[in-house]
């Protein structure tokens, strides 16, 4: 047997593998519970490129031009009546505050 | 989970601020880092847990800074002898790298070479220098290749090829007069 071999041998015969008994979970309740400042700004990358790519890749633009012929579409036609502005900006507000809810939760989700 | 790849968890933990995925990295490789530190620390196993809860906690505040250039593990491995280095600096106002050396040695000895330890691992190992002795460690008993280990100690790869032949050397005398070889 070669010196490599022997000290090899002698190394390896005493590696062994620490069980965890708790460790992690000790560790894990020392991690601070902020999200690091970072990770706000990867979110908003990540969020920024997938809305990119679905306008880009998926055809988004045309999806997006529809709805807004349809709410033009629709403002016009309400203007016959009895219409009120208030009424649609508590509509977009609400609409805006939901799609936000929602991409969070997706977001965690992952 | 625990089949996911280490990158797809780092992207989660980094993007997501994702806990459950750092957990799994955390499970993934406790062993590991704690059986390389218990080797720096001569066995003192209190230490090496302490030295290694904060190692996983500085990687998840430093995630971000994980380029990908070497794996997880060796990154994780270089921020766990940076965080012993830095608990050995903060026990004595230590001002050169001898000094420290000496301090590296004296904290291993200390352990090591207490009565109620019969590792016979941590006495081989306490015939190196430090260096020689992370050098060896890495090598031998963590499989690790030249390249990794410099990345780990921030040196080059012909100060480890040295630091490894001459432990090898010191290593292999002390086993053959102790009836190994």
């Amino acid at each position: 047997m070669d010196d490599d071999q022997l000290i090899r041998q002698f190394m390896q015969a005493r590696r062994e593998d620490i069980s965890d008994n708790g460790f992690s979970d000790r560790v894990m309740r020392h991690i601070p519970f902020e999200r690091p400042f970072w990770t706000y700004i990867a979110s908003a990358l990540f969020i920024l490129t997938a809305l990119a790519a679905l306008l880009i890749w998926f055809d988004g633009w045309s999806v997006l031009c529809s709805i807004f012929v349809h709410i033009y579409t629709a403002i016009a036609y309400v203007k016959h009546m009895a219409f009120e502005p208030l009424y649609l900006l508590v509509f977009i507000a609400l609409g805006g505050w939901l799609a936000i809810e929602k991409i969070k939760q997706l977001a965690y989700r992952i | 989970m625990a089949e996911l790849s280490d990158q797809m968890l780092i992207a989660r933990a980094t993007v997501f601020g994702n806990r459950r995925a750092f957990d799994t990295l955390v499970r993934r490789y406790q062993s590991p880092l704690r059986r390389f530190l218990m080797n720096l620390t001569g066995g003192d196993n209190t230490l090496s847990d302490d030295l290694a809860q904060d190692t996983f906690i500085k990687a998840w505040t430093q995630l971000a800074s994980f380029k990908n250039k070497s794996s997880f593990e060796t990154w994780l491995f270089r921020i766990a002898y940076n965080v012993f280095y830095d608990y050995i600096r903060s026990l004595k106002e230590i001002q050169s790298m001898e000094d420290v050396e000496r301090e590296v040695d004296s904290l291993y000895h200390e352990y090591a070479d207490d009565g109620s330890v019969k590792s016979d691992i941590h006495q081989a190992l306490g015939m190196l220098n430090p260096n020689e002795r992370t050098c060896i460690t890495l090598f031998y008993m963590e499989d690790r290749q030249i390249k990794e280990i410099a990345d780990i100690m921030q040196l080059p790869e012909g100060t480890v090829k040295s630091n490894l032949s001459r432990g090898k050397e010191k290593m292999t005398t002390y086993l053959k007069q102790n009836g190994y070889g």
